[in-house]
């Protein structure tokens, strides 16, 4: 299967005050036509920063090197005209928080129609008699009112509905949903991402969902990558993200789910603090000083191993499962329980 | 809406008993007494003194303002005729009763008011959205600089040299007296461009905020450019902050057409209001007061009725409550 969009060594560093922030540092990914991966990593990881670069939406302070394939072009060699004719129609994008991400004081149906419209897609008939269409397949009773609506007048839920329809409006390629159900309720938050799963298939699109959610993220994505300080740590199939995981972090991560049928337990954590993205990185493998398996290679930078097919991760140490490693059972001791620092 | 409408007139009804009865006790605080006519430049009054009638016309003049009934039957009769439209009669020109002077004067002055703050926000809609959408460019530069020194200087100082250039150095634009349109240019300009300095900059300012706001990047994301970002999303939002400054220029541009009309010798209410004050003309203060304060409410529930216009969620308060 070819790939709708291939990432390679994907860099975005900010000019600042205290001096260069390393947000992405060298990020590789490779998504198949019709395929949904995830991005998994925890606040600051680059997630979103990554994402956003995609899109030519960081602001001009960002320094961003690297190359973004998409459809046979290189999108950070687009001038900025060529890009804007891809965005909202080839490319789109869900944001996290819906109530934000729209225009108060604009209509519903205003804002939906605009896709079409800036993309000269359709006449602005056409368009109002589409966005009603799409208004109804996402799950919008009574459209033909809703679409004079406000968005003060809707629910989070509906909202982000809204965001989906948008998204989808100009017929896309490749959907980026950014966080899509954070600032959501836990049982819309399921609504919206089976509608989103059904609209992919429905429609033969991509789909990066960028979430820190794991149990999310294998439920949506054929793929994973698990990103750390801005780079991707592990990529693997979402089938083997419990039975084949490989990297500490993610094994730490994993562990540190609670729940919900085990006695009540402090809950195990990563100890220490992510790596400061300001100035110079560390030398070595950037998970180091908070991994519990660190050896004296671990001052080099790891290399990428790959264990499967669409597996691979990037640590000097790669076969670590579940069950132990080469140097003996697996003590779990990646992660103290309790908060003991190991 | 309808309810807040309602509101607003319950609000300006209010607000301007009040104001009438302030303008009333000033009146009857300010030393002196007009039975004393001797003291008095009026046309009345001069020629009352002039025949030795100054009792007798005192007399009638005590009698035809009620002057020996209490004060609140005195304050019924004012707010009354006032409502009614009976102003009597001013003491400099008392063939004339007042509300024909002020119907005289007062289109002038409302005409000037209202094209100057109109000119000013259209025109710093405009140079505050240039400064904005370009921001931190030499137009942006540029066009800030320009605003601050219209902030710094009054409007006096800015018609004197409006007149200078425009009026004495290229002879483009008369500066004195109202024959026709041309006679406009310059003293609306003058009240424009102070007001333009601080507004154009709270444009800039609230338009650059808004396009900073999260549902700009939405815009981006689905394929619009900067100016149907700035024109199509951010202006709506950001007229909101500017209208509010707007409500408190109105005040001062009433007192800068009192100077304005002065300046260009225009023969509007500001004149008639001022001249009145120095020759103790009561009806004609009483009257023209009350004209002022009711116009600065009424510009000022425009203003909020357009913000209505503008955010639908005031709008649409009945259904949110």
């Amino acid at each position: 299967m070819s790939a709708v969009l291939r990432i390679d060594d994907l860099r975005v560093q900010f000019r600042s005050d205290q001096g260069l922030v390393h947000a992405v540092n060298g990020l590789n990914l490779e998504l198949p036509a019709g395929g949904a991966i995830a991005i998994v990593g925890e606040s600051g990881s680059g997630k979103s920063t990554a994402m956003t670069a995609l899109m030519r939406l960081l602001p001009r302070t960002a320094r961003v090197s690297g190359r973004i394939w998409f459809d046979g072009q290189d999108l950070l060699a687009l001038s900025e005209r060529q890009m804007r004719k891809l965005r909202g129609h080839q490319v789109s994008m869900v944001f996290q928080n819906p109530m934000a991400y729209l225009n108060p004081t604009k209509t519903i149906g205003q804002q939906l129609m605009e896709p079409l419209l800036y993309h000269h897609l359709a006449t602005p008939r056409q368009a109002r008699w589409r966005a009603l269409e799409f208004l109804e397949r996402v799950g919008i009773a009574d459209a033909e009112s809703r679409f004079k609506g406000y968005p003060f007048e809707f629910s989070g839920g509906m909202l982000q509905r809204v965001m989906i329809a948008m998204a989808l409006m100009a017929g896309p390629k490749l959907l980026i949903a950014d966080e899509p159900t954070t600032a959501l309720d836990v049982t819309v938050q399921a609504e919206i991402l089976a509608l989103l799963k059904e609209l992919q298939a429905e429609h033969g699109m991509g789909m990066i969902l960028v979430t820190h959610d794991l149990a999310v993220a294998a439920q949506m994505a054929d793929e994973i990558y698990v990103m750390y300080a801005g780079l991707v740590v592990e990529h693997l199939p979402a089938g083997s993200l419990m039975s084949a995981h490989a990297h500490p972090y993610l094994h730490g991560l994993l562990r540190s789910i609670p729940r919900i049928d085990g006695p009540r337990e402090k809950l195990p954590f990563i100890a220490g603090n992510p790596v400061n993205p300001v100035g110079a990185l560390p030398q070595g493998c950037l998970f180091a000083s908070r991994c519990s398996q660190r050896r004296p290679e671990c001052n080099q930078r790891p290399p990428t191993v790959r264990l499967d097919n669409n597996h691979e991760v990037v640590c000097w140490l790669p076969d670590i499962g579940v069950e132990g490693d080469k140097s003996g059972p697996f003590d779990v001791p990646t992660v103290g329980p309790a908060g003991t620092r190991l | 809406m309808f309810k807040y409408l309602i509101r607003r007139v319950l609000y300006i009804i209010v607000a301007f008993f009040v104001v009438s009865l302030v303008t009333f006790f000033l009146m009857k605080a300010a030393p002196g007494s007009f039975l004393q006519l001797n003291q008095y430049v009026g046309n009345i009054a001069a020629a009352a003194t002039s025949m030795g009638l100054d009792n007798v016309v005192a007399q009638e003049l005590a009698q035809e303002y009620h002057l020996h009934d209490p004060w609140y039957v005195q304050y019924w009769y004012y707010v009354w005729h006032f409502i009614t439209f009976h102003m009597g009669y001013s003491f400099e020109f008392p063939n004339t009763d007042t509300m024909t002077l002020i119907r005289q004067t007062f289109p002038l002055s409302l005409g000037l008011a209202v094209t100057s703050i109109a000119v000013a926000m259209v025109l710093s809609i405009v140079f505050g959205t240039l400064a904005a959408v370009r921001e931190n460019s030499w137009i942006d530069g540029s066009t800030m600089f320009v605003a601050m020194i219209g902030t710094a200087v009054p409007s006096y100082v800015v018609a004197v040299f409006l007149m200078l250039v425009f009026g004495v150095w290229f002879h483009l634009l008369p500066v004195l007296g109202y024959q026709g349109p041309q006679y406009f240019i310059l003293p609306v300009l003058s009240l424009a461009i102070p007001m333009m300095g601080s507004m154009s900059r709270y444009m800039r300012n609230s338009l650059i905020e808004s396009l900073h706001s999260e549902y700009i990047i939405t815009v981006f994301a689905k394929g619009g450019s900067l100016w149907q970002a700035a024109f199509g999303h951010a202006m709506r939002n950001s007229l909101l902050p500017f209208v509010t400054v707007v409500g408190p220029h109105l005040a001062a541009l009433m007192m800068g057409t009192v100077f304005i009309e002065q300046l260009f010798g225009l023969p509007g209410l500001a004149h008639v209001f001022t001249d009145a004050a120095s020759t103790r003309d009561y009806p004609l203060i009483m009257d023209s007061t009350l004209l002022y304060s009711l116009v600065i409410m009424v510009m000022n529930l425009i203003v909020d009725l357009i913000y209505g216009v503008l955010d639908p969620r005031i709008r649409r308060s009945r259904y949110v409550q």
